[in-house]
């Protein structure tokens, strides 16, 4: 375990130092939103003079911008950052009621990714040049150059509407009733991505298939399935693994796109109704959440590195 | 006796049709360890692999093969597993490739065993496994692949193949990516385990002296076929094909200076180019019409001894002649050119802390005007990193670096070190630009030598025709592009011409054409810093040789002198690695 121990000792304050960055720019976009800063904070409700002091103070506007941004990042260490311009409930409770049909969402589509985009991709390089090469890379191409909001369209219209197999509108209760609202969602998400996963895992096992050491596991009579498994799955990993990171950051933008599409309670729909009503505070909550969690999957996909290959954790140590 | 392997009329081609292999005829009988050499285009790769049922997508091989008398399938989707490994194994030849680099040498071992329907193997049958190929320290099996050097993964490689029961082991030049000391040992190993399994053995080289050396059986392959076949000692002592007796005389020998070294004109054609007629017609001194009118068949000449030659008995061959002495002598000594003394460097190394390699430790060497001085060593030895450094390319961490009584470092402005310094890469297929011709290349290179020579007159000295100005490096072959390689140092007038290992990648006949372009730049006074393993081209080009040996020097002097009295224990077993051409080469060894 030491070499993770090293890594994480290295990369933990560069992405603490990366967060923090980030945080300055999504604080600034409040001073950079339209209007006033006090009229941005104060939303619909009537401006009157006590209302407008009482933003003044508790955002500290009266002060400069660096001590705004203190006070303000002070707020968000201890879990506080703001409330809604909208409903005046806090930033951090709001994210909190959405957040699990985004993360359902998320992880439906990444297994989908997974689960699809791997095999088909290792069919395709064990059939290279074949039928069904051919086929699954044609139909990584239809489907990589397919927008996810209008295979959502497509996939409620025929899926829902004139077949009726699947739910067209909202999330549905917690269970088997969840899973069945969220598939079209999550295909409709994860399609895309199964093409470039897909297409990563075909390139990549097909220069390992052409390496000696499969050649010479074949030599020496290994089933097909200990070769699959431990010689091109094995080294395989690392490149699909990057894709697969690569990919799981982008679940979390393309949820707003299909989460509106299909009706869904989730963040990604905050974020637009946020944005339409100008709720600067939750849209910087959402922001700097979304940046952590990039940052933390980035994290994760560097320490899946050290435990698939031993030569990245001799390099690490 | 029936054959434990027996192909008759093997042949392998492309999918469009270009033919790589043309008839081959081969029979290796059990416990027979039989050789097949050739150089590279000779097809003798893609034969061990249609043997094997493995080879590359896109060639296929067809013709007639009997296994233990069964007549055994070449498609490789119909060849059964229980065949592959052990029935038929295949040793190839990089060990840094070969192993799966994600699993334990332990992995290598038990999945093998498993797949042939034995139970997982314990750790003391582990181990005894590993003992068998020479590695005792039982603790190797935990470890992972590139954990270990060179050596020891062509050993474990062994251990992996012999884990599914082999009745025959192919073996694609199982020692060629290794260093001369490591593949002596390792060959000894393969013959000794040979012998103690009863085991059938097919060993793929390029090297006609280790073939000599090793096999029970020899087969010569040129251009897609078998030129000719024998007992070693009986093609030994006479071969029969001339391709066999040029490619014998190409072999530089150790204990002498030859005075003519390039027998071969030309290159390997390939095997599509030349069917219906004899391969070697267009390099062969004996050509008559009838060679280029018909293929000849196979002719027995002596005791098993065949050959596809038809003028073969009426030709006078037989094994390359001593000519020359020891080197030219020269004018007296002139001044110092390169001057190193006391020269230190280490590298860091990851999980070592602080210190890390010490490569080069107090190295002193120097080299005359126009002279030739040898470094030489096995890896490891330091020899490349000294390169380096005189090229101005590593800092060393302590000691002098003078050329031409000037100081290396620290730098000092003037006449830059590539003006000085020139090297000659080994690998000629990565060291040229593929994108630019090699008119430019060279018109470069003479612009920053501020010569006034031409391009052709420049490709003149490394013996190319001015054609292959407009020509770019993928078009020519591996020694012509050493050639070019060659030119471009020499066009910009170095004093001294550094040449890290110019001949390693190269077949032996291509070699002793390169060799005799630096005999050449020697009579015209260049003076060189070669840096080799191979002591028997050291003989052929060096004045005075430097044995390197762990970044120190153990041992210098005349070439003559070191390398026919050698004092140092490492010189001695350098030596020893350099293949005789003789049974007892191996014999001798105690590894």
């Amino acid at each position: 375990m030491r070499p993770a121990l090293r890594l994480l000792a290295r990369r933990l304050p560069v992405s603490a130092l990366l967060l923090l960055a980030v945080s300055l720019a999504v604080f600034g976009l409040l001073a950079l939103s339209p209007g006033s800063t006090e009229r941005a904070l104060l939303g619909p409700r009537p401006a009157t003079a006590e209302a407008l002091d009482a933003i003044r103070h508790r955002y500290h506007l009266d002060q400069p911008f660096l001590v705004q941004y203190g006070h303000w990042l002070g707020g968000v260490l201890r879990g506080d950052m703001g409330v809604s311009v909208q409903t005046g409930e806090p930033v951090a409770a709001r994210i909190a009621e959405r957040l699990s049909i985004t993360l359902e969402l998320g992880l439906y589509a990444t297994l989908l990714i997974v689960l699809l985009g791997v095999p088909l991709g290792l069919l395709a390089a064990a059939r290279r040049d074949g039928a069904a090469d051919h086929a699954v890379s044609a139909g990584a191409v239809l489907a990589v150059s397919a927008p996810s909001f209008a295979v959502g369209v497509l996939l409620l219209y025929v899926f829902g509407v004139r077949l009726g197999w699947f739910p067209v509108f909202g999330a549905g209760e917690e269970g088997w009733d969840r899973v069945r609202h969220l598939t079209l969602p999550a295909v409709a998400l994860a399609l895309s991505q199964i093409a470039l996963v897909t297409r990563q895992t075909r390139a990549a096992a097909i220069d390992v298939v052409s390496r000696d050491h499969l050649t010479f596991a074949r030599a020496r009579g290994l089933p097909g399935r200990v070769i699959w498994r431990r010689y091109a799955l094995r080294n395989t990993a690392v490149p699909v693994t990057t894709s697969v990171g690569l990919v799981l950051a982008y679940a979390m933008t393309g949820a707003v796109l299909v989460e509106v599409t299909f009706s869904l309670p989730g963040v990604g729909a905050l974020v637009m109704e946020s944005v339409s009503n100008k709720d600067v505070p939750v849209v910087q909550g959402v922001a700097l959440s979304a940046a952590a969690a990039v940052i933390a999957v980035n994290l994760l996909v560097d320490l899946a590195y050290l435990a698939l290959d031993p030569r990245l954790r001799q390099a690490a140590s | 006796m029936t054959p434990l392997l027996e192909a008759h009329d093997l042949r392998v081609s492309t999918s469009a049709g270009r033919i790589v292999v043309d008839g081959v005829d081969l029979a290796v009988e059990p416990g027979e360890c039989v050789a097949l050499v050739g150089e590279s285009g000779s097809g003798k790769s893609l034969t061990a692999r249609a043997l094997t049922a493995l080879l590359p997508p896109g060639l296929t091989a067809t013709g007639r093969v009997r296994f233990e008398g069964r007549e055994i399938q070449l498609d490789p989707r119909r060849r059964p597993r229980a065949l592959r490994g052990g029935g038929i194994g295949l040793l190839l030849q990089d060990p840094f490739t070969m192993l799966n680099p994600t699993a334990r040498i332990r992995v290598h071992l038990e999945e093998t065993r498993r797949a042939h329907g034995h139970g997982r193997p314990d750790r003391a049958e582990i181990a005894e496994r590993l003992a068998e190929v020479g590695i005792t320290d039982a603790r190797v099996a935990d470890r992972y692949p590139f954990e270990l050097s060179g050596g020891l993964r062509q050993r474990v490689a062994l251990a992996a193949c012999l884990a599914a029961g082999p009745r025959l082991l192919v073996a694609d030049e199982p020692t060629t990516a290794l260093d001369a000391t490591t593949q002596r040992g390792v060959l000894a190993l393969l013959r000794r385990i040979q012998r103690a399994r009863g085991m059938g053995l097919l060993l793929i080289t390029h090297d006609l002296r280790v073939a000599f050396s090793f096999a029970d059986k020899l087969l010569v392959m040129y251009a897609g076929s078998i030129v000719e076949s024998g007992p070693p000692a009986a093609v030994r002592a006479a071969p029969a094909h001339p391709y066999t007796a040029a490619l014998f005389a190409a072999e530089p020998p150790l204990d002498h200076r030859s005075s003519t070294l390039a027998a071969l004109p030309g290159g390997v054609p390939s095997a599509s180019a030349v069917a219906g007629r004899c391969a070697f017609a267009d390099r062969c001194a004996w050509r008559e019409p009838r060679c280029t009118a018909s293929r000849p068949l196979p002719v027995a000449r002596a005791a098993g001894q065949l050959s596809a030659c038809h003028r073969a008995g009426e030709i006078p061959l037989g094994p390359p002649a001593r000519s020359g002495g020891e080197s030219p002598a020269r004018a007296g000594r002139r001044e110092s050119l390169l001057v190193v003394s006391g020269l230190t460097k280490s590298f860091p190394l990851p999980g070592r802390g602080q210190g890390g390699v010490q490569a080069l430790r107090g190295v002193d060497l120097r080299v005359h005007e126009g002279e030739s001085l040898a470094v030489v060593g096995g890896s490891g030895s330091g020899k490349t990193t000294l390169a380096r450094c005189v090229l101005g390319l590593e800092r060393p961490d302590g000691g002098d670096v003078e050329i031409a009584g000037r100081p290396l470092f620290p730098r000092r402005p003037g006449v830059p070190v590539h003006r000085l310094v020139q090297c000659v890469f080994q690998d000629p297929y990565s060291s040229l630009n593929p994108r630019h011709s090699i008119g430019f290349t060279l018109k470069e290179a003479l612009r920053q030598g501020e010569s006034t020579e031409s391009v052709e007159e420049l490709l003149a000295r490394v013996g190319l025709p001015a054609q292959h100005a407009a020509k770019r490096p993928g078009d020519l072959s591996g020694g012509q592009r050493q050639r070019v390689a060659i030119a471009r140092a020499i066009a910009v007038r170095p004093r001294l011409l550094i040449c890290d290992e110019p001949v390693a990648a190269l077949d032996v006949s291509v070699q002793a054409q390169i060799l005799e372009v630096f005999r050449s730049l020697q009579a015209g006074g260049q003076s060189l810093l070669f840096i080799s393993h191979d002591l028997a081209v050291v003989r052929q080009v060096a004045d005075t040789v430097t044995v390197l040996h762990r970044g120190e020097v153990v041992e210098s002097g005349d070439t003559a002198t070191v390398l026919d009295r050698a004092g140092h224990p490492y010189t001695r077993s350098l030596l020893a690695a350099v293949p005789t051409g003789d049974p007892r080469w191996l014999e001798e060894t105690s590894a």
